[in-house]
């Protein structure tokens, strides 16, 4: 009995598509992956209520959920990252050590539609972590004061729909440097033929680059740029920590302070030291993937 | 049109630095043949394999599939191929059922029918929901071999299939193989060190050792025949006389492996000079004939190693 001729292979975004969906699908059943995103609410829910009883005792309150909800979610973020960092190591290894990616690359898969379907898959997984965190925050928020305006005295000083869209905009900024965060875990990950090696490595990477905070903020140079002069600290080369960048300045909203705009040297300069690891790091990957023999 | 071969090798070399893996081989596979590929461990038998599926990049030479370049061409070469190499690898906290979809998934081959064709032909219908994680290595085998027939194949690349498998499971599968074959016309390419398997299953195979391939075409031309070694078979009792014939006649010293029979090297005589000796002395010829050898016998020629082989 002779066969008919194979079918056209798929196209590129297809087969990621179909890769992401793949690895949504595995990730779903592993345990790490529940305890992990379970971990971010366990821990935003009591934080919440140790805030909620440290604002009682100083009789100093939020007055408004969403300013409740922003304080909390400078408090989770650093935590929630960590984890987030910690599941995205294990997007490859969990393939390579399990040596099921032999059976991935013999299917027609090419390695670099491989490796950017993990990046699809782990903006997801960014998302996933940003909605957690976002409705975690505000849901305890709206359960201690309310989602209504931020006043004072009766006085409206921000109505509900402005700390609403400053708290979107902020949360879609968050997700450059967990960006850059998720494509170091990758590049460790590829590396990697154990899920606790990518782990171990990825955290010891992880604590190397936010270490660079220690050094101090007033060594840096300056950059000229369009008529305007900006100062570069090299304490920014800590992208982990610029993660904060955005909370700082939504965390002015419930002081009064209005943000005029988002787009400050502090905002550009986080965006660029975030693209800058992401690209480097995703060159990193992307030579891991394409020479590396992972039926060893 | 001809059917372009299934696989075309073409002094595929690997060398991981001063090792010397895969040594200029050449390899021709035609659809619809099961073909064998024999060598003991080491010899660079799942290396070529591995640079067959483009899972390693050789260091000289090319691969066509169907007539796809497995480089140029990788997406188009690998489609038609089912592969199962080093072992069955799963991820152990799915099912079996959930692995094969998750795979199926991969190719856009989404049939649950399917899935449930290959795990019955596998014999894993029953423990499709287990996870793999509390299968034995002979079942973890088993639904890697229906993983590579999952999105039937037109090309079935094996490696050591057997392996983990008792004596039943492993006859199961060289039935399993012939099957594929007839039934879905599914060219397949082979790769062991057990002998007696691949004797009995291959239509043609390959013999590799250090790296490269000593010799290769259909079964019976791989083991050849001995054909200065005649096998003589007498009737009850005429075995004494026929050693004394053939020792006073001929000088041949015939050896008695067992209750009328005789082996000899012929030397220069011709069989039929010695049969018509021993007609006409009333010796009773049951039949006479070259002594055919056992693929174990080629190879151990050929290699010269037989410690590897079983």
């Amino acid at each position: 009995m002779s066969q008919s001729p194979s079918p056209p292979p798929a196209s590129a975004a297809t087969t990621i598509a179909r890769l992401v969906r793949a690895d949504l699908m595995k990730l779903s059943h592993h345990w790490v992956i529940a305890i992990g995103y379970g971990a971010m609410l366990i821990v935003a829910i009591p934080g919440a209520v140790l805030f909620h009883m440290g604002e009682q005792l100083i009789n100093v309150t939020s007055e408004s959920g969403y300013a409740f909800a922003f304080s909390l979610m400078v408090r989770c973020l650093d935590f929630s990252a960590s984890i987030l960092f910690m599941m995205v190591c294990l997007l490859f290894s969990i393939d390579i050590a399990n040596g099921a990616i032999k059976y991935i690359l013999t299917r027609p898969v090419t390695r670099m539609e491989l490796l950017l379907s993990k990046y699809a898959t782990a903006a997801i997984m960014t998302g996933l972590t940003l909605a957690i965190l976002w409705l975690g925050c505000l849901g305890m928020g709206w359960y201690y004061y309310g989602l209504g305006p931020l006043t004072e005295n009766d006085y409206v000083i921000f109505e509900a729909s402005a700390m609403f869209r400053h708290i979107a905009i902020a949360t879609g900024f968050l997700a450059f440097s967990l960006a850059a965060s998720a494509s170091m875990a990758i590049a460790v990950s590829s590396y990697s033929s154990t899920m606790g090696g990518a782990i171990i490595v990825g955290l010891v990477l992880y604590g190397f680059v936010s270490s660079l905070t220690v050094i101090p903020a007033t060594i840096g140079f300056e950059i000229a740029w369009g008529g305007e002069t900006y100062y570069f600290p090299w304490s920014s080369l800590a992208f982990t920590s610029q993660l904060f960048i955005p909370m700082y300045l939504l965390d002015d909203l419930p002081t009064g302070i209005p943000i005029e705009s988002w787009w400050t040297w502090d905002v550009v300069r986080m965006m660029l030291v975030s693209g800058g690891y992401g690209l480097i790091f995703f060159a990193i990957a992307a030579r891991a993937v394409r020479k590396r023999d992972f039926a060893l | 049109m001809s059917e372009p071969a299934a696989i075309e090798a073409r002094q595929l070399s690997k060398r991981f630095r001063s090792l010397v893996a895969v040594e200029r081989v050449d390899l021709d596979v035609a659809a619809g043949d099961i073909f064998g590929f024999i060598g003991p461990n080491g010899a660079g038998k799942t290396t070529t394999l591995r640079m067959l599926l483009g899972l390693i990049t050789p260091t000289e030479g090319r691969v066509r599939i169907f007539g796809h370049d497995i480089e140029r061409e990788f997406k188009r070469a690998i489609q038609p191929v089912g592969a199962l190499i080093e072992g069955a690898a799963f991820y152990p906290f799915l099912s079996a059922r959930n692995n094969l979809a998750l795979f199926g998934n991969i190719s856009g081959h989404r049939s649950h029918a399917r899935v449930e064709q290959v795990l019955e032909w596998v014999g894993l219908a029953a423990r499709g929901d287990d996870r793999v994680a509390g299968y034995s290595q002979g079942m973890r085998q088993r639904l890697g071999l229906a993983l590579a027939l999952l999105e039937r194949p037109r090309l079935l690349i094996l490696d050591e299939p057997t392996n983990g498998l008792d004596p039943q499971g492993s006859r199961e599968i060289r039935e399993l193989i012939r099957r594929i074959r007839d039934e879905e016309g599914t060219t397949i390419l082979l790769s062991s060190h057990l002998l007696a398997e691949m004797e009995g299953v291959c239509d043609r195979l390959a013999i590799i050792a250090n790296g490269r391939i000593l010799r290769v075409g259909a079964l019976d031309e791989v083991i050849g025949s001995d054909s200065e070694r005649l096998v003589l078979a007498t009737s009850a009792g005429d075995d004494e006389r026929a050693a004394a014939l053939l020792r006073e006649r001929f000088s041949i010293h015939a050896a008695r492996p067992g209750s009328n029979r005789l082996e000899f090297d012929r030397g220069d005589r011709e069989p039929a000079e010695i049969n018509r000796a021993l007609v006409e002395a009333g010796i009773g010829v049951a039949a006479l004939a070259p002594q055919l050898r056992t693929l174990e016998q080629a190879f151990i020629e050929l290699t010269g190693t037989s410690s590897a082989v079983q």
